[in-house]
């Protein structure tokens, strides 16, 4: 038996540090669902199971539940939804959307199990934002031959929390007869092996990363079990379709600046990146010229980026083009800016560079 | 540049050819009256080195002599940089100009025309008019070093004029590549932000601006996003909230059904139980009525039979007690009558009694009027004496003449004078005694007697007078005595006056003998004395009456005794004893009394016997009346309750049959309280309640039903709008914004420190520019007005702004010195401005009919500071006041009319 285990979709999602960009990222997480649904075909799994979030929250925009939808319906197999602690069962859900009356849809609305295929799943359902309490607790040690499989959202005990958050005890998979349980709530890939030495229980991480610094997030997992007791084998497929770069470049020689001129340039699919570049070191006055040319390509090229320079600095020996300015005002008005130990070195930094592309004529 | 001669012609009052010089290089005054002319010198010599040869308008013909179509001319002659040089201008008509330059002693030609006109100015500015005279704004260096008549004050001086200054005290404030970038920063700055450093507004409005307003809408999106979002969340816990509550309120409503039921069964058992009591309380009662009817029947029979017996028994009683009574009554009445009787008779003794008591009053009298009528006539027997005896002493006085006190007095004291004065008179006379040896005529020529008078031998005569005596014995001698002159004549007359007054006071006692005066005197005094005396008996006998009265007492007493005379004529001789009389009739008053009261009291007593027993027989008689009343209503009651013509025994049999029925209906009462005690509540009560509970949880379920539906609806609508979806785009809007705008507040930020930067470095390099000017026209002001006004602060175009008080903490404006100190100011910034001009070179300095506020003390140091100002200047001083520089030995003088 072969099924297709994904959570944390987190459509509608708000992405506030990309400003205009959000909406394209936004629309990026419901391609996602649909390559999801692609793998399930490709894979011929037998179901699809979605460990909650699939929505950001209960109040998106009710087009978007109902694209979900119309994605989910076009794999035709059964899916099975649990509603997460972003989107849990509450009145006015998303989940009360009528186009989840489809008939390989099947959004679990109770603790009850269900039969499928050679399994029996037992869902977890979450019925309010927040709770402290074991939302396995429910399932129970049935005597039976099938593929017992488990569907939850909440924290497994031993990831540090402040309050507990829909806790679930690291040994439930053994404590519950489970052959495996496939949790939701975390966004990066995560797997826990049991006393017997078999993973048994993993979060498949989010779909599509939904942030900078986010460790394997964008895949889902492929499980296969071949009856109940064998070990699941456990297989990773992409479907990610946006890359989150954090760069950071440190100027130590004269010229270093073309060398990050180059790595921007030379970056594949700019389009379908989101990029954070922070650059520290020394600039010399001479070279800022470079550094406006590479925020230019960031800004024309990228889907999004951020440039970073708060760690800059001109070069302390760059002061030949004050010395060439000749006794006077200016010279005085650029060693005092130069000289300025001010709140606001960026501040200070960029009004140098003004006057320096003043003095020397390149004015705008 | 320094000046050596002035000559001009046909210049305004100037008909001639006028020239002044040769100037000292150091201090020159040139003096003369008002309007001889001398401020045309100062205008020619600016005419002659700064304005244009061939210069037109109105104002070059006001030069011209007035009425007269002549050139005015002007020539200088001066010394720049070492080399001398003569420039004429002539203007108007036949206008020249001619630049001479001198070598050796001559001067030869060295340009003319316009480039003549050019080489002089810009000796003094770069800055030349460009048509039309000059304006001090075109003088160059000459705004600072000449004042024009009477103002010191300083005009602000021209860019060229200050950035001189600046270069001679060696500030490179800006190379010429530089000002470029300065513009170039000011244009930027200028994008961004206004004059006065805030952001511009309107149209002209930086990115930022707009940005900031934008993100305000963005912010207020935001919140309504936000708002919508919450209401959703709202909205969704009322509708669990709701839907709990209408589960609550629909099993309330099943059990109250339920319970409903129950109760309306057990409601109609009790019911029935209830009807049977009140029908069995109903029978209860009417027995009851029946047995009280009928005892109370029986019971008045009885009371009414045993009343009649009483009552008659009481009516024989009585009926024999009045009797009795009426018999001791007549009894009674006989008394009462003996008793007043008595009394009448005891009345006839009273008349007696009052004759008596009169007849005594009457003695009494009598004895009175009598005992009094002899003590009157004593007495007006004493006062008859005393009085003949006042007669007689009063006749002695009157035969006595006598002075009395006053009058004894006065004379006394008129003789007094009379021998102090005769005293007097004796010792002024002069006396002459003359004891002739022979017979002697003498004829006395002075003197108190004047005449002639004889002397026979041997005798002596003397002659007195006063002042002097002067006697001539004819043929022998003309004596003359004298003494001392006073006015005998004066006291003699005084004398002659108190002699009068004497005899005139004295006459009447016959003598002027003063010691028989006061005999006389002492006599009639005690005689006077003794009358007093009598009088005084006489008034100690009568007291306080008067004679007359006590006689008309007399009169009145006598009538009344008479008349008691004439009742009672036996007393005339024999004077009765009223006392004893009184006595008698006192004694049978009493024994009358007696008798009176015991006699009243026995008929009182019989009276109220009388009365009593009246009283009781009118209240038997009455009582009698009421019990006759009470038997025949007693019988007619009787009648009535008997009127059923039953026996006691049937009437008795009956009762039980009565009493029996109503003890059996009271057991089944009881019975059936019984029954009903048993139930908890009325279950009929609580049927109605529950029914009116079960209403309202209907009502209420209804209710809950109905908010449930419309929170529902009202989530509906909400969960639709898909608030968070918004709420995400707002927050992103928002970002971006904030991104943007903090990019564009950077550039600006960048713009300002750098514009800043700029200003704050010019600020600083030219405040240090006028340090120095600052610091030497302030010395010099203090060395005029004293260390009081402190330092002076310039402008960074060496402009005086105000001054620092050396006892102020504040600075002060100029407005605020008087005008005086103002004139002395600007004079130390002029010298101080012009000194730092003559660095290189000597410098032309004119002060033209100046410092005229100033008093003498204050000019005093002005001219020390000249003096010593002169080594490096030359100073013109013009003036009408010539003696006021006096004190200037070093300065040439030069009498402008006399040149
Ligand atoms: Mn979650």
């Amino acid at each position: 038996m072969k099924f297709i285990h994904t959570a944390d979709w987190q459509i509608g999602m708000k992405a506030e540090a990309l400003g205009d960009r959000a909406p394209q990222v936004r629309e990026e997480r419901l391609a996602a669902a649909q390559r999801v649904t692609e793998v399930a075909r490709t894979e011929n799994a037998d179901f699809i199971l979605v460990a909650g979030d699939v929505f950001e929250d209960n109040a998106v925009d009710r087009r978007l539940v109902q694209k979900v939808a119309d994605t989910l319906r076009s794999f035709g197999a059964p899916i099975f939804i649990i509603p997460g602690n972003h989107d849990p069962l509450i009145p006015g859900s998303v989940w009360e959307h009528p186009s989840w009356n489809t008939p390989n849809i099947t959004v679990i609305r109770e603790n009850t199990r269900i039969e499928v295929s050679q399994a029996v799943i037992y869902p977890c359902p979450l019925m309010e934002k927040r709770s402290t309490s074991n939302p396995t607790a429910w399932i129970p040690n049935e005597n039976n031959s099938r593929i017992r499989i488990g569907l939850a959202h909440g924290t497994v005990e031993g990831i540090r929390q402040d309050e507990p958050d829909y806790p679930i005890p690291r040994n439930t998979p053994e404590v519950k007869d489970l052959d495996y349980l496939a949790l939701g709530h975390w966004h990066s890939y995560a797997s826990y092996t049991g006393a017997d030495g078999n993973v048994r229980m993993a979060y498949s991480g989010t779909h599509e990363t939904t942030k900078f610094g986010e460790r394997d997030s964008g895949n889902v997992l492929i499980v296969e079990i071949d009856s109940a007791g064998k070990p699941p084998v456990i297989r990773r497929a992409k479907t990610g379709g946006l890359n989150w770069l954090s760069v950071s470049e440190e100027l130590i020689d004269q010229g270093d600046i073309n060398k990050v001129k180059y790595l921007i340039d030379s970056m594949l699919n700019p389009s379908r990146t989101l990029i954070q570049l922070a650059i520290s070191g020394i600039l010399p006055m001479e070279e800022r010229s470079e550094l406006e040319h590479i925020e230019q390509m960031l800004d024309t090229r990228f889907l999004w980026s951020h440039i970073d320079c708060s760690q800059l600095r001109p070069a302390p020996t760059d002061r030949s083009w004050i010395e060439d300015l000749g006794p006077g005002v200016i010279q005085e008005t650029a060693r005092r800016l130069l000289g300025s130990s001010g709140s606001e070195p960026e501040v200070t930094q960029l009004a140098l560079a003004r006057l320096y592309n003043i003095v020397k004529g390149s004015v705008k | 540049m320094i000046v050596k001669s002035i000559g001009v012609c046909y210049w305004r009052n100037i008909l001639h050819d006028f020239n002044i010089g040769p100037f000292s290089e150091s201090l020159n005054v040139v003096y003369a009256p008002n309007g001889s002319g001398k401020s045309s010198l100062f205008e020619a010599l600016r005419r002659g080195l700064i304005d244009r040869h061939n210069v037109k308008g109105e104002d070059i013909k006001e030069i011209q002599p007035w009425g007269k179509d002549l050139a005015p001319t002007v020539t200088v002659e001066f010394v720049n940089k070492g080399v001398s040089y003569r420039i004429t201008k002539q203007f108007i008509r036949g206008a020249r100009s001619v630049l001479e330059k001198r070598r050796g002693d001559q001067y030869e030609p060295f340009a003319d025309g316009s480039r003549a006109d050019e080489l002089a100015r810009e000796i003094l500015t770069k800055d030349p008019p460009s048509k039309g005279l000059s304006q001090p704004g075109h003088w160059g260096w000459a705004q600072a070093l000449w004042v024009p008549q009477g103002n010191m004050a300083l005009a602000p001086l021209s860019d060229e004029l200050v950035s001189d200054i600046r270069s001679v005290l060696s500030v490179q404030l800006s190379s010429s590549g530089s000002s470029r970038v300065e513009k170039q920063i000011n244009a930027l700055y200028g994008l961004y932000f206004t004059g006065s450093g805030r952001l511009k507004k309107g149209k002209d409005a930086p990115q930022s601006v707009l940005l900031e307003q934008k993100l305000a809408a963005a912010r207020e999106g935001l919140k309504r996003a936000n708002e919508g979002y919450k209401s959703f969340l709202n909205a969704s816990a009322d509708v669990q909230e709701s839907r709990e509550r209408t589960e609550k309120a629909k099993q309330e409503l099943t059990r109250l059904t339920n319970l409903l039921q129950a109760t309306n069964s057990e409601a109609k058992r009790y019911s029935e139980i209830k009807a049977d009591r009140e029908r069995t309380n109903l029978e209860k009662d009417k027995w009851g009525t029946q047995f009280e009817t009928l005892a109370k029947i029986i019971r008045d029979i009885d009371i009414t039979e045993k009343n009649l017996v009483t009552e008659r028994k009481e009516l024989e009683s009585l009926k024999t007690n009045l009797k009795n009574r009426e018999t001791g009554h007549e009894t009674a009445a006989k008394n009462v009558k003996q008793h007043q009787e008595a009394l009448e008779r005891l009345k006839e003794n009273q008349g007696h009694l009052e004759d008596m008591t009169n007849m005594v009053e009457s003695a009494r009298s009598f004895s009175e009027f009598s005992s009094r009528l002899s003590i009157i006539d004593t007495k007006l027997s004493a006062v008859s004496d005393a009085t003949k005896h006042l007669k007689e002493l009063e006749s002695q006085r009157a035969s006595i003449v006598a002075p009395d006190d006053e009058t004894l007095k006065a004379i006394t004291k008129a003789i007094t004078t009379r021998d102090n004065l005769k005293f007097q008179i004796e010792s002024l006379l002069v006396n002459l005694e003359i004891t002739a040896e022979c017979g002697l005529t003498i004829d006395i020529l002075k003197g108190e007697n004047t005449g002639e008078a004889r002397i026979a031998s041997g005798e002596t005569a003397t002659f007195r007078g006063s002042p002097e005596i002067s006697v001539r014995i004819p043929d022998v001698a003309l004596i003359r005595a004298s003494g001392p002159s006073s006015s005998v004549p004066e006291l003699k007359e005084e004398l002659r006056k108190t002699e009068e007054q004497i005899a005139h006071l004295t006459i009447p006692f016959g003598t002027t003998d003063i010691d028989r005066l006061n005999t006389l005197h002492n006599d009639a005094k005690v005689m006077e004395e003794n009358v007093r005396a009598a009088q005084v008996k006489i008034d100690t006998l009568l007291g306080s009456d008067k004679r007359e009265n006590i006689e008309f007492q007399k009169e009145e007493l006598e009538r009344n005794r008479d008349g008691i005379l004439e009742q009672y004529p036996e007393w005339a001789d024999d004077q009765p004893d009223w006392k004893n009389l009184k006595d008698e009739v006192a004694r049978s008053r009493k024994l009358q009394d007696e008798q009176n009261e015991a006699a009243t009291k026995l008929w009182k007593e019989a009276q109220k016997i009388s009365s009593d027993l009246d009283k009781e027989i009118g209240i038997i008689k009455t009582r009698i009346d009421g019990l006759g009343k009470d038997i025949q209503r007693d019988e007619n009651i009787l009648l009535e309750l008997k009127k059923d013509n039953r026996t006691p025994e049937q009437r008795k049999d009956e009762l039980n049959e009565i009493t029996m029925s109503w003890n059996a209906a009271k057991i089944n009462l009881a019975e059936l309280e019984n029954q009903l005690g048993k139930f908890d509540e009325d279950p009929e009560a609580l049927a109605i309640k529950l029914k009116s509970d079960k209403e309202q949880a209907e009502d209420f379920y209804a209710d809950q039903k109905k908010q449930y539906d419309m929170a529902v609806g009202s989530l509906n609508t909400l969960s639709g709008s898909g608030s968070y979806s918004t709420l995400a785009e707002a927050s992103e809007k928002i970002a971006d914004l904030e991104r943007n705008l903090a990019r564009e507040e950077l550039e600006q930020e960048a713009v300002r420190l750098l514009h800043d930067t700029m200003e704050s470095v010019r600020k600083d390099a030219l405040s240090k520019v006028s340090k120095p000017v600052e610091i030497s026209a302030s010395k010099t002001l203090n060395r005029i007005c004293g260390l009081d006004l402190g330092q002076i602060c310039l402008r960074d175009t060496f402009e005086p702004t105000e001054i620092i008080p050396e006892a102020c903490d504040r600075n002060v404006g100029l407005l605020n010195l008087s005008g005086g100190e103002r004139e002395q100011l600007y004079f130390a910034v002029r010298l101080a401005l012009a000194e730092v001009l003559a660095k290189d070179e000597r410098q032309l300095v004119v002060l033209d009919d100046v410092l005229t506020a100033t008093d003498s003390v204050r000019l005093g140091r002005v001219l020390e500071v000249l003096d010593e100002k002169a080594k490096k200047l030359q100073v013109i001083v013009l003036t009408c006041h010539p003696e006021r520089y006096q004190p200037l030995s070093s300065a040439k003088f030069f009498d402008f009319r006399a040149a």
